[in-house]
């Protein structure tokens, strides 16, 4: 890992890092703050006034009448699975593809460093971070949860949950960095950055809607994340999460192979 | 013993061509790039490398710095393979880009001290003393700067670690006169601190000035590899002589010496050493005027290759 190049990457990231912390945190807050074990048949009620197939989309299913499923199904269903790419996708942009996209890679690649070198320290920047905003994610979560309904989150259910979240998001930044070591310009690179994930979601939202359109769970990434999956038991989600993991390592090994062997026109 | 001998010649080799392009071919999927390029620059030299934009400088360039794989052929450093052995070189090699890009949102000097980490680079006496040299206020954002003072910035990063090779790409180009001389200059001192220097430009004078060599590249292909020595050497002095009247001008014209007309009373003289019979034949004439028409190098040139080409 080259130290210069990992600080110079947190200074331009930083604003960015915190921007979606803060974005991911109101939402969290809001969606912790609206559970309400005594309103639940209320809240239920509220719910089927809208379409049911937009609300089951997001995820929006029924009022829980406890905590750890009304996050699960709140917060998993939308907020957590689209707000951390406000910082996934530009900041995996920035690490190589932005770099050789303006000519700054001159720069990079005409110090004494191998291009393995800079790219692996790119990855373990863009692993490191996502790791924080996810991880301070989920411990303001806890912290929040403990001061309003104390006692009432099964932190171990919680910690799985995120667990399969943050195997996710490593995969979908591993996709990002792939294209952004893999194409030359700043609109290639950010349209599949974009596509892909985007992609995965309407998926996700389609095999929620309805049951006829359920095989669109074996396209996205996304339904790995189904909080019933996921609670279903413990040794599949930690199964689920060791497959993420490995997968994750392979996109980066073949990133940065592929960033290593190519010709940059800069 | 062979082995041995071979050995030591492979040391000869790698001390007198610091920089060797081998039949070098690159080949964009546009059809452009270059073709067949081979030249060397020796330890100790400063090699110009000449030719109009696009003419395939920077696509050159770009594979002595191991950016891009070649199509064909290949270039070397120091006997080592600049694709293979880029991160390798990269330590002895001094790089100035053609186009300035930095990191946006670093000032001049954040950027020095980042490259400068990156480097590893503990003395930077060096850099404080170019900084004063080229008269950089290194403290502004880079985003704001002009191209004069990017281009400082740019040269300020390629000079500071002291490297054994040069490979710089239209270093001039945003300079002021002043400042253009204040870094040929550098060049010369570097060039007798025993560095070697490849630069590129567009501009015929530069080279001439401060070059030992020159290799002209147009439309991807070497036209010409020749010491500025030998150039300057076939510079002709050309002079446009005024006379009274066309009869004179006939005189001038019957006289012996390399002229052409111009005009009816406009001649035009070729000298390359004998001035003597110059003056001793313009003497006995009427004339009303005399001009002297500057050849550049480019110029002689153009005349040696350009019809070359134009064939």
């Amino acid at each position: 890992m080259i130290k210069a190049l990992f600080k110079a990457s947190f200074r331009t990231n930083r604003g960015l890092l915190l921007t979606s912390f803060l974005i991911v945190l109101m939402y969290q807050t809001i969606i912790i703050n609206m559970f309400d074990p005594e309103n639940a048949e209320a809240m239920t009620g509220m719910i089927q006034l809208m379409p049911e197939a937009v609300m089951a989309a997001f995820g929006f299913k029924a009022a829980a009448t406890d905590l750890t499923t009304h996050v699960a199904n709140f917060l998993y269903g939308f907020v957590f699975l689209v707000f951390p790419l406000i910082y996934v996708i530009p900041a995996g942009f920035r690490m190589i593809g932005k770099h050789v996209d303006c000519g700054s890679m001159v720069y990079l690649l005409a110090t004494p460093h191998t291009r393995k070198r800079i790219a692996l320290t790119q990855t373990i920047f863009l692993l490191t971070t996502t790791t924080i905003l996810l991880a301070g994610a989920v411990l303001m979560g806890i912290l929040f949860c403990e001061s309003v309904f104390p006692g009432m989150l099964r932190i171990g259910d919680y910690l799985l949950l995120n667990l399969v979240t943050l195997g996710v998001f490593y995969v979908i930044s591993g996709i990002v960095f792939f294209v952004s070591c893999l194409f030359n310009d700043a609109g290639r690179i950010l349209g599949a950055a974009i596509g892909i994930p985007a992609t995965f979601f309407v998926f996700k939202m389609l095999y929620s809607a309805g049951e006829e359109l359920a095989f669109f769970k074996y396209l996205t990434i996304y339904s790995l994340t189904d909080p019933k999956l996921v609670f279903s038991g413990t040794g599949k989600a930690l199964l689920i999460t060791a497959i993420l993991f490995a997968a994750t390592a392979l996109i980066y090994a073949a990133a940065i192979r592929v960033f290593d062997k190519r010709s940059l026109v800069i | 013993m062979q082995n041995k001998l071979h050995f030591r010649i492979l040391i000869f080799i790698t001390e007198v061509f610091m920089i060797e392009v081998r039949q070098l071919t690159h080949i964009y999927k546009s059809g452009k790039g270059i073709f067949d390029v081979s030249f060397s620059v020796k330890k100790g030299e400063v090699f110009g490398f000449l030719g109009p934009n696009a003419a395939g400088k920077t696509t050159t360039i770009r594979n002595l710095m191991g950016f891009v794989n070649p199509t064909n052929g290949s270039a070397s450093i120091k006997g080592l393979d600049c694709r293979r052995h880029a991160a390798e070189l990269q330590s002895i090699i001094g790089y100035l880009p053609g186009e300035m890009t930095f990191f946006e949102n670093m000032s001049g000097m954040e950027f020095l001290e980042f490259l400068g980490k990156m480097r590893n680079l503990k003395d930077l006496s060096r850099r404080g003393a170019l900084i004063e040299r080229f008269d950089l206020d290194p403290a502004g954002g880079i985003k704001k700067m002009s191209k004069g003072m990017k281009q400082k910035v740019g040269i300020v990063a390629a000079f500071m670690h002291d490297p054994e090779v040069y490979i710089l790409d239209e270093p001039t180009s945003g300079l002021d006169p002043f400042m253009q001389n204040v870094f040929m200059d550098l060049v010369r001192e570097e060039k007798k601190r025993g560095k070697t220097i490849l630069m590129s430009s567009h501009i015929f004078e530069e080279v001439q000035r401060g070059c030992d060599r020159a290799g002209i590249i147009r439309e991807g292909r070497m036209a010409a590899i020749e010491d500025i020595k030998a150039l300057n050497e076939m510079k002709h002095n050309v002079y446009i002589v005024e006379l009274e009247n066309a009869a004179e001008a006939d005189k001038l014209l019957k006289s012996g010496l390399d002229t052409e007309k111009i005009k009816e009373n406009l001649v035009m003289v070729h000298v390359i050493s004998d001035f003597e019979t110059f003056f001793k034949t313009l003497s006995v004439l009427n004339v009303t005027g005399l001009d002297v028409r500057r050849q550049s190098l480019e110029d002689i040139f153009m005349n040696y290759y350009g019809k070359e080409a134009k064939q």
